[in-house]
């Protein structure tokens, strides 16, 4: 449709707001707080500075929906006297003292409006409020006195986060923003995710690490800066002359302070964004709406959790291993012993005699590297990362039934769906950004919610439905689902004809998965399992998410082959807000098996025992290639028991730690001849090193992660690596040069084009194609063109079809006599992983110091312990002692241990087993069983004061601008204009 | 047969050869520089010898103190009005056209030099020769100019007077 804007004539689509309509057109409208399209906001209509004339009424452009021949104008004197109204207002509420503001950055919205408005004067004098600022949080604080009320943050609290903290309370005769029921910041149930503070349109939310920092002046000791302020204000012959010289300082500061984009290391759901920095100084992360996966959100490791990046115990030198301590070296000294101790075992025991492990949090460029240096140069395929401990049981259940190992969509796809299951998984913790899109769609848009945990996590608080089954019984009651739903008549029948193989063998291996037979099982009643097939029959697209829940046990390929099945069944793949969502843990758990580090496949998933494939890479490669799959991280610490593995070449693996049954895994390292380990920490696992190397960290080089979407994102280097560490990539080109091979790669770009050339899926991927905000969604053809969702046509078999998969129950793990309580295990929100790094920030430590053993209150009874009461788990492979939280989370006798710490006192793989999955080898982590022995009754909590668990959270929908059009000091705007009373600089109307 | 162990031994050249590197790496940075360096030396001679490094060294030190002396004494009334009406004389040379003023400035000079020949011949001039000067067309010119000024100024007072 056409609407005119001051006369011009522009294209405009149907639902779209004038604000928005003119924003796509190139036209600048004023609209502080309707800067909300962009932010995926609401829309809120509480600044007052976006009115506009709709024919020959005044409207909020931001509100009103463009009608076919909709006359606007922006120009009239009436128009131009509402914005000025509305400024106005703001000004009451906001000092304008740019030049001195941390926030002058030239992306200041209230600084930009007011000098767009040409605001010359104070119409209504500022006057503070009667509140102090809140430093209370160690990573924001709030100034109430700068606070224009316009709820932006209240509204990515509410709405966007869904983290329910933040309100506008109007009932005061002079309203603020409050933290829960109007307590400290500190002390609420703020996660600290920084959404409130990155859409925040001046400086009354502002990161700590900017303030003082960000501008020239703005470090002046409180006593001038006054004083200076006072005599700007009083002297100042209009705001023309400080906007001009704070423009002027706000270039000045882009010559010192860089902003580079980034990718996010903290988990799968790779959010982007900009990171500011001053020298070494981290100034804050600036998420931005043109960022693919996460636009303006983030959670709190993102945002805040990069402390580590300058911390003392980086590793800045190589270390050798002499007698019983490690000594520095240079590199070349560290580089000619590794070469030298990996071709000897090479020659003297075979390619086989070595191992390598590669890293899920490192780039695809150093997992191709990798896994050539193991091939080419060691003519081994014994190489392995970390997706073998958490996911590779999906990868495995996608690869079996629908034809590739990864979401089948993206973030959008879960946002659309009308029905989300989450089985064995708790994204409100462990994939933050990503569960806000459920929780929004939950809240605002009528999205079913099914969550299925043995704990009533976050998500399964808001859930329509959530079940708590026996652990480890997950296959039986999907099977039992997909049977009575076909038993109804509910399978989606010609979906099936024309688009999947296998069908009748699969509906006869569901014979035994009868409602009773599954109930008896899992301990669902039959009734709630008939509620979900009604809601997966009355759902038009369902998504099904999952995690470590179902793939870290003995059947877990088989769980997630069952959860295909099911979404087979129902012909919930290919079409948008559909599809099976293993959701990725790390950074680049995805794009470390992607590109080739798995002993049995090439980059993009293509066998190593295909000759046709290998044929190509020893082309390439220039040398034969060994075609047996190797072994796994599994079988390397089995063979490394066994005698059979001398070497292991370790990089960006905490695995000393991570791994299940860790007694067993230090054993093994102990047995190793030669062993490097190379790490951004002296970690672990690198006590066990012969050779420890420096590696520099996301931030400090250049690379692509693929993300839980498929989705490939470039990050860029914000600073030089810390002392002499090197990025993983030019550490083994610098080897594999040692060892003769001639790389020459002057930078990843180089890597991606040659790995592109190889893999057909990655056809496509070019650094050109990945510059700003642009990401590539694989597989990517020739020509560019991406795959955000997959299956819209065919399957990836070869004949195009999908295929029905029959699977059997694995029953779970039993540790034995007298182990009475289940063991679960998992991650929460503040650290990662092991927290090697998180540690290290002291605002993330501040709220979360350590880990916690959570306790249902039945067993705190029956134990007669309470919160702070210390206690020892002994499993039959270990033992750990922490103190006690009591909660509601967890139910009767399943015990829940965060998994994050450095200590092993702590540590859950102390008490995890070494069975695993039998088709993967992922470690069962997940089935385990313990007996709990007091050792003191009572004591401190271990969850601290500062904790947002302890908070109290005042959900509520958006921010709520009617109670501010209520106040009896608020006039509208159109009603004050139209009367034309002017009464300039006397009125005293509320914002 | 590799026990773990945590012990690093730093190799501890630190302080001096720490030190050293800096001095090397420095020296070098000099080296390459030398012309400017020379230049920047014999400034800061030049700087001391007048006495200019002692007094900005005493404003260095007490920079804190004297910026809030400074700051005190501009959050002033008196300087308020001072630089206030700096901005507004500013604002006011500003608004006039350049032009106009031009003509007007070089009228006034040409009357200054006039006056100041006319006191120099200390000729009395008689009531009736004054009024005669009201027949000459530059004086007439001169004084209906004024007039104009005069109306407009008192134009503006009158609104101003109205507006408050």
């Amino acid at each position: 449709m056409t609407i005119s804007i001051n006369g011009q004539e522009i294209e405009a689509s149907e639902g779209q707001s004038i604000f928005e309509a003119a924003r796509d057109n190139d036209i600048y409208m004023p609209g502080i707080c309707a800067s909300q399209p962009d932010l995926g906001v609401g829309v809120i209509q509480t600044c007052d500075t976006c009115f506009v004339d709709v024919n020959g009424k005044l409207e909020r452009s931001c509100s009103t929906k463009v009608k076919q021949g909709m006359k606007v104008s922006d120009n009239s004197d009436k128009v131009k006297e509402a914005q000025h109204e509305g400024m106005s207002r703001i000004l009451e509420n906001h000092e304008l003292y740019c030049t001195v503001c941390d926030n002058n950055n030239g992306d200041c919205v209230v600084h930009n409006t007011a000098e767009h408005l040409q605001v010359n004067h104070q119409k209504y004098p500022f006057t503070p409020k009667p509140y102090t600022a809140d430093n209370s949080h160690p990573f924001y604080r709030y100034e109430p006195d700068q606070c224009i009320l316009c709820g932006l943050c209240v509204e990515a609290c509410q709405d966007l986060q869904v983290s329910e903290v933040l309100s506008i309370d109007w009932d005061r005769k002079e309203p603020r923003v409050i933290w829960d029921n109007d307590v400290t910041i500190d002390q609420s149930s703020c996660v600290s995710c920084g959404h409130c503070v990155s859409v925040c349109p001046c400086n009354a939310l502002m990161e700590k690490s900017m303030l003082g920092e960000a501008g020239y002046l703005t470090k002046m000791p409180k006593n001038i800066l006054e004083p200076m302020i006072d005599v700007t204000k009083e002297v100042e012959p209009g705001y023309s002359g400080i906007f001009a010289i704070s423009n002027v300082e706000a270039s000045m500061r882009e010559s010192r302070i860089n902003k580079t984009k980034t990718v996010c290391t903290y988990c799968g759901v790779g959010c982007t964004f900009e990171v500011w920095t001053k020298g070494r100084d981290i100034l804050k992360v600036q998420p931005h709406p043109e960022a693919p996966a996460n636009g303006i959100s983030t959670c709190v490791k993102g945002k805040f959790g990069w402390d580590f990046i300058n911390s003392e115990e980086r590793l800045k030198t190589p270390l050798i291993r002499k007698g019983d301590k490690f000594v520095e070296a240079t590199w070349d000294e560290a580089l000619s012993l590794v070469s030298e101790k990996l071709q000897g075992i090479h020659q003297q025991n075979g390619s086989d005699a070595l191992g390598f492990i590669a890293s899920s949090k490192c780039t695809n460029e150093e997992n191709f590297l990798m896994q050539k240096l193991a091939r080419q140069i060691f003519q081994t395929n014994n190489i392995d990362n970390c997706s073998r401990y958490c996911q590779t049981p999906a990868s495995a259940g996608l690869m079996r039934t629908v034809g590739i190992g990864g979401d089948s969509g993206t973030i959008e796809d879960i946002a659309a769906a009308e029905l989300i299951i989450v089985v064995g998984a708790n994204p409100e913790e462990s994939h933050p950004v990503l569960a806000t899109r459920i929780k929004r769609a939950h809240k605002l848009h009528d999205q079913k919610l099914v969550v299925v945990d043995l704990r009533k996590n976050g998500l399964a608080e808001r859930a329509d439905l959530h079940l708590h089954p026996k652990p480890g019984t997950d296959l039986v009651w999907i099977s039992a689902v997909a049977k009575y739903m076909i038993d109804q008549g509910w399978e989606a029948k010609d979906f099936l004809k024309e688009r999947v193989n296998n069908v009748d063998e699969y509906l006869n291996s569901l014979d035994k998965f009868t409602l009773e037979y599954a109930e008896s099982v899992t301990g669902l009643t039959q009734e709630t399992m008939k509620k979900v097939a009604e809601m997966i029959h009355e759902s038009k697209a369902t998504c099904i998410l999952w995690a470590m829940g179902v793939t870290q046990h003995m059947g877990g390929t088989d769980t997630s082959t069952s959860i295909a099945n099911l979404l087979l069944v129902t012909g919930n793949f290919g079409k948008p807000g559909t599809g099976a969502y293993p959701l990725r843990g790390h950074n680049n758990v995805q794009g470390a098996s992607d590109f080739g580090t798995m002993p049995n496949y090439f980059p993009g998933y293509e066998a190593v025992e295909d000759d046709t494939i290998r044929g190509r890479y020893e082309k390439a490669w220039g040398t034969k290639l060994p075609k047996e799959p190797g072994l796994n991280n599994h079988e390397i610490v089995a063979a490394i028991h066994k005698g059979s593995v001398k070497g292991v070449y370790l990089f960006g693996e905490e695995m000393g730690l991570v791994d299940s049954n860790i007694n067993y895994v230090h054993e093994a390292f102990e047995k190793l001849d030669f062993f490097v380990v190379q790490d951004v920490f002296f970690s672990k696992t690198a006590q066990y090193a012969d050779v420890v190397l420096p590696a520099a960290p996301s931030l400090e080089k250049e690379g692509t992660f693929t993300n839980t979407e498929r989705r490939i994102q470039k990050l860029n280097k914000v600073m030089e690596p810390l002392g002499d560490s090197k990025p993983d990539w030019e550490i083994f080109q610098e080897l594999a040069n040692k060892l003769g091979a001639d790389w020459n790669y002057q930078n990843p770009g180089e890597i991606m084009a040659e790995a592109a050339s190889l893999a057909p899926v990655f056809a496509g991927v070019d650094y050109k194609r990945l510059e700003g905000w642009d990401s590539l969604v694989w597989p990517v053809d020739k020509g560019g063109q991406d795959t955000p969702l997959l299956y819209e046509d065919k399957f990836a078999f070869p004949d195009g079809k999908a295929k029905l998969f029959p699977v059997d129950w694995t029953p779970p793990y039993e540790a034995g006599e007298g182990y009475d309580l289940h063991l679960n295990n998992g991650r929460i929100l503040e650290h990662f992983h092991e927290g090697n790094m998180t540690y290290q920030s002291d605002g993330i430590s501040h709220k979360v110091p350590n880990p916690w053993l959570e306790v249902s209150p039945e067993l705190a009874k029956e134990r007669n312990i309470e919160t702070g009461a210390l206690v020892r788990l002994t499993s039959p492979y270990g033992k750990v002692k922490l103190r006690v939280w009591v909660t509601g989370q967890v139910k009767g006798k399943e015990l829940y241990l965060p998994m994050n710490t450095r200590k092993e006192i702590e540590a859950v793989n102390k008490l995890t087993s070494s069975y695993h999955d039998k088709d993967t080898h992922t470690p069962n982590y997940k089935e385990m069983q313990v007996k709990m022995e007091v050792l003191e009754t009572k004591g401190e909590s271990p969850v601290v004061v500062g904790n947002f668990r302890l908070g109290n959270p005042q959900p509520q929908i958006g921010v709520r601008v009617a109670d501010k059009w209520e106040r009896e000091d608020f006039t509208p705007i159109p009603e004050l204009i139209e009367k034309e009373v002017r009464t300039d600089g006397q009125s005293d109307t509320a914002n | 047969m590799a026990k773990a162990i945590r012990q690093i031994e730093m190799q501890q050249s630190t302080a001096e050869e720490m030190q050293q590197k800096d001095m090397e790496r420095i020296l070098s940075q000099i080296a390459d520089n030398k012309q400017a360096i020379t230049s920047m030396l014999e400034i800061v001679d030049q700087l001391e010898a007048t006495g200019v490094l002692d007094i900005l060294k005493g404003f260095l030190s007490a920079r804190e103190k004297i910026g809030t002396i400074a700051v005190e004494q501009i959050n002033q009334p008196n300087i308020h009005h001072t630089i206030k009406n700096i901005f507004y004389t500013m604002g006011f040379v500003g608004h006039l056209e350049p032009e106009k003023l031009r003509t007007m400035l070089e009228s006034f000079q040409k009357g200054v030099e006039t006056a100041s020949t006319h006191a120099e011949e200390k000729e009395k001039t008689s009531t009736w020769g004054l009024v005669k000067s009201l027949r000459d067309p530059h004086v007439v010119l001169a004084l209906s100019t004024m007039v104009s000024f005069l109306k407009g100024m008192g134009n503006e007072l009158e609104e101003k007077g109205d507006s408050q």
